[in-house]
């Protein structure tokens, strides 16, 4: 016997379809129109990039060096306080968290102007440092972990503590293998995000061009190598992605069950 | 690690030898390729219809005497220098090796120096390097 069509779920399965072709079209067409330049197919964009416009690399680096400090820092900075919002009881725990929530709530914009000043007071405008300390602190970052924290036993917790009375290495041997999958993800989430930092840059260190990363000078490329510019400065991330989706997946799993 | 994983780490640590390798020697690539020309100013007299240019800056193609003018752009990381074609009418020499020429081209001259020499052969509109 013929099994009927399940209409309901074909029509998903189209809707998932048409979403994923709206959002890799643009990804595609970028990679394809970077090897078209004056009307002819080929390596010249790449070519006029890399060699006759070879000093947007720099920003480049820039870029690579911006995201890989903020990643780490963001991820060393989050979890011990992930942890600590979990499964330390300190007086005024749920209150000071309740201030992260709301902190990672504000868009941007509105905590600018004292980030602004307090950069501005430690003379770190227009430095490297400025970029980097105006994005590792991090509420959601904070938030992932405690989320995921909050899905460790205690009773583990409570075997490690017949052996050691040490928070550091209950810590490092209990916790920390623990929350692989939500380092992993935060880690590209984080990377991806740092990667593409404009406000920042407009805000934090405008004056200072050499240091600038690749996504706040992307736009002053000679508009001939634009694509080709595009697809370099997406490969890195994409390619993380890649690496990492399967951490990301079981991430996302762990924190629907757990959140 | 899965293959696919090991693939995808290759690739990413390929495209950032690539980066490297451009971003030290991208200034030196560009060179390759390209005529390297030695390049003068000619001179415009005040009220003359014509100008003034080293003899040794012409060429001739059958009749034709022509001979190349540079255009430089400021291009997002260096001075890019187009050499433009022009013919040229020869209306003498002087004993210094100067030639008095009147163009050809109605086009508007790209700028005041030409070409004198060059290690290549070079073709209208190709981009060239200086010695």
């Amino acid at each position: 016997m013929k099994k009927p069509i399940d209409v309901k779920k074909a029509a998903l399965d189209a809707a998932v379809l048409l979403a994923g072709f709206v959002f890799a079209a643009p990804v595609a067409a970028t990679f394809a129109m970077s090897f078209v330049y004056g009307g002819k197919i080929g390596m010249t964009q790449y070519y006029e990039l890399m060699i006759t416009n070879y000093t947007f690399l720099r920003y480049f680096w820039n870029s690579l060096f911006y995201a890989c400090v903020i990643t780490v820092c963001t991820v060393a900075l989050s979890l011990p306080l992930g942890f600590i919002f979990s499964k330390v009881s300190i007086p005024g725990r749920d209150i000071i968290f309740f201030v992260f929530i709301i902190v990672m709530m504000l868009p941007f914009h509105s905590t600018l102007l004292p980030i602004y000043i307090q950069l501005d007071s430690f003379g770190l405008l227009n430095t490297r440092a400025a970029l980097v300390l105006s994005f590792v602190f991090a509420p959601y970052a904070v938030f992932l972990f405690r989320q995921f924290a909050k899905s460790i036993p205690d009773n583990f917790i409570d075997i490690a503590l017949m052996d050691t009375s040490s928070p550091l290495k209950i810590y490092v041997a209990v916790i920390i293998p623990h929350m692989r999958s939500a380092v992993a993800a935060l880690a590209v989430i984080t990377f991806c995000e740092s990667w593409n930092m404009v406000e920042q840059v407009i805000f934090f260190a405008a004056k200072n061009n050499p240091i600038h990363p690749l996504s706040a000078e992307i736009a002053n490329l000679p508009e001939g190598v634009g694509f080709s510019a595009a697809a370099v400065y997406m490969l890195p991330a994409l390619l993380l992605f890649f690496i990492f989706k399967e951490a990301i997946a079981s991430s996302m799993e762990r924190f629907r069950w757990h959140g | 690690m899965g293959r696919q994983k090991i693939i995808y780490i290759s690739f990413l640590v390929f495209i950032f030898a690539v980066l490297v390798i451009f971003t030290n020697f991208g200034k030196e690539l560009y060179g390759i390729g390209k005529p390297a020309v030695t390049i003068t100013r000619a001179r415009f007299p005040n009220d003359a219809d014509f100008f003034i240019a080293p003899a040794s800056a012409l060429q001739t193609d059958g009749e034709i005497i022509y001979l190349f003018f540079v255009k430089a752009e400021s291009g997002y990381s260096r001075q890019i220098l187009t050499a433009h074609r022009f013919e040229v009418i020869l209306l003498g020499t002087d004993f210094e090796g100067l030639a008095r020429l009147k163009k050809i081209s109605p086009d508007k001259l790209p700028g005041d120096t030409v070409i004198t020499s060059a290690d290549k052969e070079i073709k209208d509109g190709e981009r060239v390097v200086l010695k």
